[in-house]
Parts: C-alpha cells; structure tokens; sequence
C-alpha cells in the first residue's frame, strides 16, 4: 500500500510540474534557513559543558541596587570573595579568580630570546586553582601545578606555537609588558585550543595570580564592597546545594564586609551563576568576558526560519486545495473502487511529506554550499562537520516530516471528503471548499511580508541613524596607533613630534583609551562641602595635549589639557549636569574623589559637549579627561584618505624609535562601526529572510494566480466574446488578491509596529518610528503582488477566446 | 433477490421548486439478471444507478439490497456494502491518469488488504482473460476508448462483486468497440454476474434480459 502511495505520489508530483516546482524551491528554502539557523543554534549551545561536574560550577557575580550608586549588575565581583567564600562555607569546595586583561589594554608579549612582541587577546591572570574547576587538556606540562609556582604561564597550543615554532614551549621564559610592569614568566603548560570546548572563558594564556603588579593587588586586597572587576568561580560538592550557599551570602557579606561597606556607604548583593549558563542566559549583566550570546536571540532567529518554513506550507496548502478539482476526479475513482477515507489521507499526507523529505535532502548539500555566506551573517563560524552532528540530522528529518504533516493535513482533509457522485455528473462543476481558509492563509502570507519590510526598513533606519549620527567626535580620518609598553611611551613627544612632520597628518595627540573604546574606569566624586558617601560615578581616561582637536570633540568651554597640567581635568556636560555645576562657572570649579582615606582634587579646565564615547544603547555618562603621560594610544589626524602612504612613513618613523614594540595601528571609524555590528548583522539577516519570505510568498501567488486564470478560462472566454477589454480581465483576476492586500495591511501595521518599538526601546538614541513605512511596506508589497500576478493575468486575458471556448 | 425498490423517490430543491428525480421507483432485481435501462436525458437514468450504486441516496421510500435496508443506513455501512458487492462501469472509463493498465486493476485489490501474491495472480489472470496482457504497463492515455473501458471493466471486476452498474459504457465508443463491450457483459452475465446498464441504444439495450424505460423520474413500461 505505502509503495502504491509513494508511486503515485511521485508521478502526481512529477505531472504537475509547476506546483511541485514551486512547493519543492518555497519548502527547500525554507528547510534551508531552518537548518542554517540549527547549526548556528547547535554551536551556541554546550557552552561550558565538559568541565568535571561542569552543574557544581558557579560564578559568583554582583549586583548593586542601590538609590546612591548607578545600577551595577555585572558578571564580576570583589578580590577577596571568592576563597572567602571557600572558607567559610563547607558547601564550596574550590575556589578560583580570573582577572581579564581586556581587549586593547592587554600587555606586549614575547620570547625571551626575541624582539617579536604581539598583543595577545585573552590573556588572564588566574589562580593556580582554576585548573581544579576548568578542564583543560595539557599537551605540554601539568594541570594540578602548572600555576603554583611565582611568574608562570600557560600557552594555549596556537600561542606557543607563535612564539616559539614547533620547539616544545615547556619551560622557556616569555617577557610581559614593558617598564616596571616588565615580568619574565616561564611556560609551565600547554594546552590544546585547536580542539577545544566551547567555553566562555577560551583564553588564550594564564599567568599566575603569583606575580607582582596587578595580580598582587588582586592577591592581597581585602574590600568587600569595591574593586568588583574579579571574575570568580566557586565549584559546590552539589548543585543542590546553590540555593542554600545562595541563602547565605548576604550573612557572609555583612560579617566579612561590614566596615567596607560602612565606608563606602552602599550595599552590594552577590548572586550565583552557573558557568553553563553564561553565554546564553547573561541578559543585562554587564562586564562580561568577550562576547556571551542571548537566547532569546536564538528564539528570533528560530522563529524567522519557521516563519519562512511556514510560507512555504502555505503556499502547499493554497496550490494543493485550489487544484482539488483537478483532483477531484482521481479521489471519486477511488472512493467507488473501495477507497475509504482514512487510506485517502494517507495517500495524500504521503505526498506532502515525500516532497517535503526531499526538500530536506536538497537542503543539506545547498546548505553545505551557502555556509559561507551563512557565517558571515551570523558572524559564526561553523563548518560543514556540524552538519554531522546526530542531533541536527534528527531534528532535520522530524522538521521534514511534520512540515509535510502541517502542509498536507488541511489538503488530505479537503480533498479525501469530496463526493464521489460529484465526478460521475460530469456536467456539474466541482467547487474546491475552504476559499475562505484560503485567502486567510494569502493573507497570512501578505502580513509577514509586509510586517518583515516594514521591520527592515526600521531597523535599516536605525542602523543608519546610528552610523550618521554625530558622536560628537569625527571618526573619519583618525588612526589610532598602540603605544603599548614603556619603550613607547616614553618616546610618546619624540613620536608624536616625528609623525606630525609627516605630510598628510593634520593633528597628532595620545589616549589611553580612543573613541569607541569600552571605558571601564571610573571613580567617585561629589562637589567640595558635599558628603563623600553622596557621590557620583565618573568614568576618566587619560588623554594628552591636543586630544580634543585630534579627535574633533568640541569644548563648551575652556581649554586643553596641557603638558605641564597636574590635576586639571576637562569633564563633559552630563559631569556638569550631575554634579549640579553651572556651564558658566564651571571653569575653575573643583571636583572632590575619595578614595580609601585620601581625596583627591581635580580642578575643570574645560568642558566638552556630551560625545558619545560608548555605543547609542547607552547614555551619555560623567567623563573626566585628565592629563596621562604613560598613554595606551597614539591618534593620529590625517588629511587624505591615502593611508597606505602615511602608514608606511609612519611605521618608519616607529622604528626609529621603538625596537621591541611592534607597529599596530587600527582605524576608528572601523571601530566604531563594530559598536553597532550587531545591529547590523540584525539588519542583513533580517533582509535575507525578508527576500526569502517575499519570495516564496510571490511563487505561491505566481501559481495560484496561474491556477485560478486556468479556471477562470471558459469565463474570461465568455467575456472576451462578449466584448470584454484586456483591463476589465486582468481587474476581474486581481482584485481580490488587492483587498486581501488591504487586510493584511491593517493587521500588519500594529503588530510590526508593537515589535519593532520595543526593539528600539533598547536604544536611548534612536528613530522614531514613521507611518509611512507600513504605506510603503504596502506599496512595495503590492506592486510585487501585482508584478506576479500580472504576468499570468495578462496571459489568461489576451489568450484566444476561440481556444478557450472549443475545449467545452 | 439482489435489491428491492418500493416507492423509492429523490426529490430536490431546486430554488422554491422541488423537483423529483426519480418519483415512486418499484423495482426487483434477481441475482443474474441483466437490465437495461433507457430513456431520454435528464429520464433519471444516471440517477438511478447512482442511487442504487449508493454514491447516491434516495429521499423516500425503501431499498434493501441482499435484504440489508440500505435507506437506515449510516454513510459508513452503505459504502462498506458497495465496496463490497457492486463494481462500477464509467462512460468516461474514469481510469486513474497517474497509474498503469497494471496498477489501475489492482487498486481495488489494495484497498481491500489482498495480499501481495494473491493480487499478482488474480490481476494477472484477468489480463489474460481480457486479452491485455500486453498493454499492462501502459498509461490509460495510451490506450484507445475501447482498451480503456476494458480495462475499466477489469477493474470492476478485480474484485468478484455480484452487481456492475455500467452507466452508459459504450457512449464514447464506435460501433465496433460498444459490440465487443456489450459481448462481454453478456459474458459475464452468463458467469452469474448481474449487470444493470444505463444506455440510449437499443441495441445495447437488446443485449440485456429486461428493458426499463424512464420518462421524467418514472418507470414508463415494464
């Protein structure tokens, strides 16, 4: 029996070739968005899955909800908390810290016996005991003492290699940094990262916590309640036990941190997170370790591939229902010669899901072929072998079979009650049921395309808002050059002076963190007279003379930092407004820091307009620039847009000066544009899917519209013989098609534009959504409708009457 | 007895107007008889047979077939009978596009859960029997009227039910192709097969045992 239904599945599908053509492209686009978005899912899942008893893991993270202070929820906490925590809670079984070295802050790495230094990203400084909690696969040395000892390091493989070829890593020296921070560590492990778990920590080398400098302050610093830039990791005997150690933070904070936070003068909350959750369940934590996703991202992009899915069953369904009288003939044969209606729906439901099992086959290998491009949507990076994964293939064929269940059930069930008789009278015309059902699902189809065009164009909109949105500092022409160790920066004027002779550059000055960049220091301050307890947070950087003229950030009022400046500082406006300084006199005015015992005294020098020096998520927040003179980065000013020039007399002037530092330079508006990457990786991808919608929706009208001009042939023939016009035709075909337009239009509009302001409610500076974007989505919407429509329509209306007539 | 009409009538609406198809039908029909019923169109010829063949129902009055009463029937019970007993012979053959002479014949059997071997023979056996062995694995449009209605009445027959309803079968058929027709469902007959046929021909007609005229939904002469 299957066999009988797979062999006249297979020939009625090859009989109609139209309907299948387009049923078999609509289901394999859609099976090939669902499965590109299975592998992107897959590879954001098992985050931190493979460490031993990976459920006992936790990070201890911080919130600070407090009226004085900004909201802090944030991914770290406090240098002592986490072997406190060890201490005295017998539930805690091991305890370790990570201190991120950050990315463009990190220090110059080499070989001892060589001059080549690279700035490596993730870099860590950690506590022997992480190799307790992590599991790492050592290649070279040992795991359960490969920190202890004072000044060593771990190398993942890819780095050990860098520095030191295919020789064996294990104990050679490798130097960090530059100056007084300068550190000769030995290499005491390697460890695997060609093949490594997926894990959110993914570093790229660990130096021990046993070193001088930063980590020593980490090592020996007490307090409670500040410096919360600590990622620390706890490991329970039990999971069962996280609510009970969770209950009794707030004890173990107010007996160990009771001074601290009496000086401070706010609370602080810790919380437990599983390390298994930190790449998809981090929403709202800030400070985090390189970039975590969300799943609720994930949602979207799985709901988008089922939406596309679900256009193509659509189209399934409205083809297979307007053909049943084509059908309607092979159904009543068989019902007299013993079919019953069971067996009917079986053959039927065989056929919706045969050609959706072979949709599926096709996607697999076009999906192979499109990951590339599906890669750099994404911004993954998957290959082909995470098409072999078991799991995906399950879900893939389960997709298959119930795509074809939910595309063929309303056709089965149309088409297995039609009547008998109805064929055997010959004269009477067999009306296909469910028009109603129908046109909804035409509708249906209209509102995701236009609720998709309508989405894109306000996201598209944003993203340009956000790319010509004045930052309030020129991005354009602006090099920013890493300065990095001591042997830099301390040529800094020599440097500075050199490149500006270069033809070409306007305005040279240093940074220790340029536009764009991530500003994570910050620092109390209240008015002279105020209380230190009622203070505010303002974030500094430390830049040089001529930074507001290089960068081109305007001042209010005021003036540059000079180079024989101490304590001058020029803030911006929302320090001003924070503080409740009046532009007018704020040159001159003093602004108070306490920290520990000692106050410090700034005294404003200028005031700049408020720039945007985060991303446009945020707010502008209090910024204090003072004068640095050990600077991160050099920013250079150019003229021309021909760098390749500039850059090669620039790094000729660098190696004049610099033997050991290497010549890395990046440029700011690049940077800046990756502050809105993701919404443009939401914008591009929202495009293809929106394409793709459309698309399929266009072929099921293409083929519907087709069917109906076959139906309507005799009529229009009548009509023409008549004396109907070629135009009266063509409106007779696609005026239903425009109400439903119309209908899907006002459904439409209200939901997209629900979704899409709650989408830019995430933004303090973003668009306002405008009403003629839906008039266009429409517009747009129905001119591809009747683009499609037209082309069968006006075939159907100037074919022969004659032809048409005869066939009666 | 194989089914017994009393006052069998189909009325329907037809605007405010009710119409009577068939109006006060009182007819027996015995195993092995061979009947055919004529009439102009629009006689209730067709309609008859279809309410007989149950794809149909009647509005009033009975109608036992094997001494079942078909009119208290439920929709399920009527077309398990049918499937059981009655095969159907069509003017336009009505053979299914998409399968073979082969596969048309033993549709029938499949629905019916026929084994597999069983089937090859009783489908083989009745190619051979009608001289098709030959076009088994051709597609109906590539047969001619004839083979088609052939094979339509294979199929009929695939199978054994004890009455063919044959409504007009040999209508788009020549001269030639309707005798041969007409040939085999005497044979048939003979073989203890009832048959009822609606035809416009005479000289079909005169191939059956009875003749039943219709006028306007009524037995005229019998």
């Amino acid at each position: 029996m299957i066999r009988n239904y797979l062999k006249i599945a297979w020939r009625s599908l090859q009989k109609n070739k139209l309907q299948t053509g387009i049923n078999l492209l609509g289901l394999t686009i859609g099976t090939v968005c669902c499965l590109s978005i299975l592998i992107y899912v897959f590879a954001q899942l098992g985050y931190d899955n493979h460490h031993d008893n990976a459920d006992t893991i936790y990070r201890v993270r911080t919130i600070i909800d407090d009226p004085s202070t900004p909201q802090f929820n944030a991914a770290s906490s406090g240098p002592p908390i986490a072997f406190a925590m060890k201490e005295d809670f017998p539930e805690v079984v091991e305890a370790a810290r990570l201190v991120y070295m950050g990315e463009g802050t990190e220090e110059l790495i080499r070989a001892t016996d060589s001059n080549n230094g690279f700035y490596e990203p993730r870099g860590y400084l950690a506590d022997a005991t992480v190799f307790n909690i992590f599991k790492f696969n050592f290649i070279e040395g040992n795991s359960s003492n490969a920190l202890v000892k004072p000044n060593t390091v771990v190398l993942s493989s890819s780095l050990a290699k860098k520095l030191f070829g295919s020789v064996p890593a294990l104990n050679k020296t490798i130097i960090s940094g530059s100056g007084e921070a300068q550190l000769t560590l030995t290499v005491t492990g390697v460890f695997d990262d060609d093949n490594h778990e997926k894990s959110h920590i993914n570093p790229n080398y660990l130096v021990t916590m046993n070193t001088p400098g930063l980590a020593e302050f980490v090592r020996t610093n007490q307090n409670f309640a500040t410096q919360n830039f600590i990622y620390s990791y706890v490991k329970l005997n039990t999971a069962d036990n996280e609510t009970l150690v969770e209950r009794k933070l707030p004890a173990f904070l107010n007996t160990r941190g009771a001074k601290d936070f009496a000086t401070v003068g706010f609370k602080k909350q810790l919380v437990l997170q599983k390390v298994s959750d930190i790449h998809l369940h981090s929403k709202g934590i800030s400070r985090q370790i390189g970039p975590v996703s969300d799943i609720s991202y994930l949602y979207l992009l799985i709901t988008l591939a089922l939406f596309i899915q679900l256009v193509a069953c659509v189209n399934f369904i409205n083809l297979s229902t307007a053909r049943a009288n084509k059908r309607a003939k092979e159904i009543g044969v068989r019902k007299t010669i013993g079919a019953d209606k069971k067996s009917l729906i079986g053959q039927f439901l065989g056929e919706s899901v045969l050609l959706s099992l072979f949709a599926t086959l096709i996607s697999i290998p076009v999906t192979v072929l499109l990951l590339p491009l599906v890669n750099q949507l994404t911004q993954g990076n998957v290959n082909y072998t995470a098409l072999l994964d078991w799991r995906i293939l399950v879900i893939l064929l389960i997709l298959g079979v119930v795509t074809g269940l939910i595309a063929g059930i309303y056709p089965a069930l149309i088409l297995s009650s039609i009547k008998p008789i109805r064929i055997l009278k010959s004269s009477m015309a067999f009306k296909p049921g469910g028009t109603l059902f129908r046109k909804a699902l035409v509708v249906f189809q209209f509102i995701i395309s236009i609720g998709l065009i309508a989405t894109v164009s306000i996201i598209t909109e944003q993203v340009r808002f956000a790319q010509n949105k004045d930052m309030g500092y020129n991005k354009d022409n602006l090099i920013a050059i890493r300065l990095g160790t001591e042997e830099a920066f301390t040529q800094y004027e020599t440097l500075k002076a050199n490149i500006s002779q270069i033809s070409g550059v306007k305005s040279v000055s240093g940074c220790n963190l340029y536009p764009s960049q991530f500003v994570r220091g910050d620092l109390g301050a209240h008015l002279p007279g105020g209380d230190s307890k009622n203070q505010i947070l303002v974030k500094h950087n430390g830049v040089n003379s001529d930074y507001l003229k290089t960068v081109g950030t305007k001042l209010l009022a005021g003036r540059e930092l000079k180079s024989e400046d101490t304590n001058q500082i020029i803030v911006n406006k929302a320090t001003l407004d924070a503080l409740g300084i009046k532009l007018e006199n704020a040159i001159g005015s003093n602004i108070l820091s306490a920290y520990e015992n000692e106050t410090d005294t700034y005294e404003i020098v200028g005031v700049t307009e408020n720039f945007h020096f985060a991303s446009l998520k945020e707010a502008v927040e209090p910024l204090m620039m003072y004068l640095d003179n050990s600077l991160e980065w050099l920013v250079v000013k150019t003229e021309t847009k021909d760098f390749e020039n500039i850059l090669n007399q620039m790094e000729t002037v660098w190696k004049q000066t610099n033997k050991t530092t290497p010549f890395v330079h990046t440029f700011v508006d690049k940077e800046t544009e990756k502050l809105i990457a993701e919404e443009k990786r939401l914008a591009n991808i929202s495009v293809v899917f929106t394409t793709l919608a459309i698309l399929i929706s266009c072929l099921g009208l293409f083929g519907l519209i087709s069917f109906m001009a076959e139906q309507k042939k005799k009529e229009i023939g009548i009509r023409k013989v008549l004396g109907a016009k070629v135009s009266t035709v063509m409106k007779m075909l696609t005026k239903d098609f425009f109400i439903l337009l119309i209908v899907a239009l006002i459904i439409a509009t209200p939901l997209a534009y629900y979704l899409m302001d709650n989408w830019l409610a995430n933004y303090t500076y973003r668009i306002s959504i405008n009403w003629w974007v839906f008039i266009i989505a429409g517009l747009l919407t129905m001119f591809i409708t009747m683009l499609t429509v037209s082309i069968q329509a006006f075939k159907a209306s100037t074919a022969n009457p004659v032809n048409s007539l005869r066939t009666e | 007895m194989i089914l017994k009409l009393n006052n069998a009538s189909k009325i329907v609406n037809s605007g405010s107007n009710k119409i009577a198809l068939l109006d006060n039908i009182n007819l027996n029909v015995e195993e092995g008889e061979f009947i055919s019923l004529m009439g102009p169109s629009g006689s209730g010829k067709s309609t008859l047979l279809n309410c007989i063949g149950m794809l149909d129902n009647f509005t009033e009055g009975t109608y036992a077939f094997l001494d079942e009463s078909v009119h208290t029937m439920k929709e399920r019970q009527r077309s398990k009978l049918y499937k059981e007993y009655i095969g159907f012979v069509f003017q336009a053959y009505h053979l299914i596009d998409e399968l073979t002479v082969y596969e048309n014949i033993e549709t029938p059997l499949l629905y019916k859960n026929v084994k597999s071997s069983e089937r090859k023979a009783l489908v083989a056996d009745i190619l051979d029997r009608f001289n098709i062995v030959g076009k088994k694995d051709l597609f109906p449009v590539q047969l001619s009227g004839g083979q088609q209605q052939l094979v339509g009445i294979a199929r009929a027959l695939i199978g054994s039910p004890k009455l063919i309803l044959a409504d007009e079968p040999t209508g788009n058929l020549n001269s030639k192709q309707s005798e041969e027709i007409m040939e085999l469902f005497t044979a048939l007959n003979k073989e203890g097969v009832t048959i009822i046929q609606a035809t416009h021909s005479e000289k079909n007609a005169s191939y059956g045992s009875r003749i039943i005229n219709l006028l306007d939904g009524n037995i005229v002469v019998e």
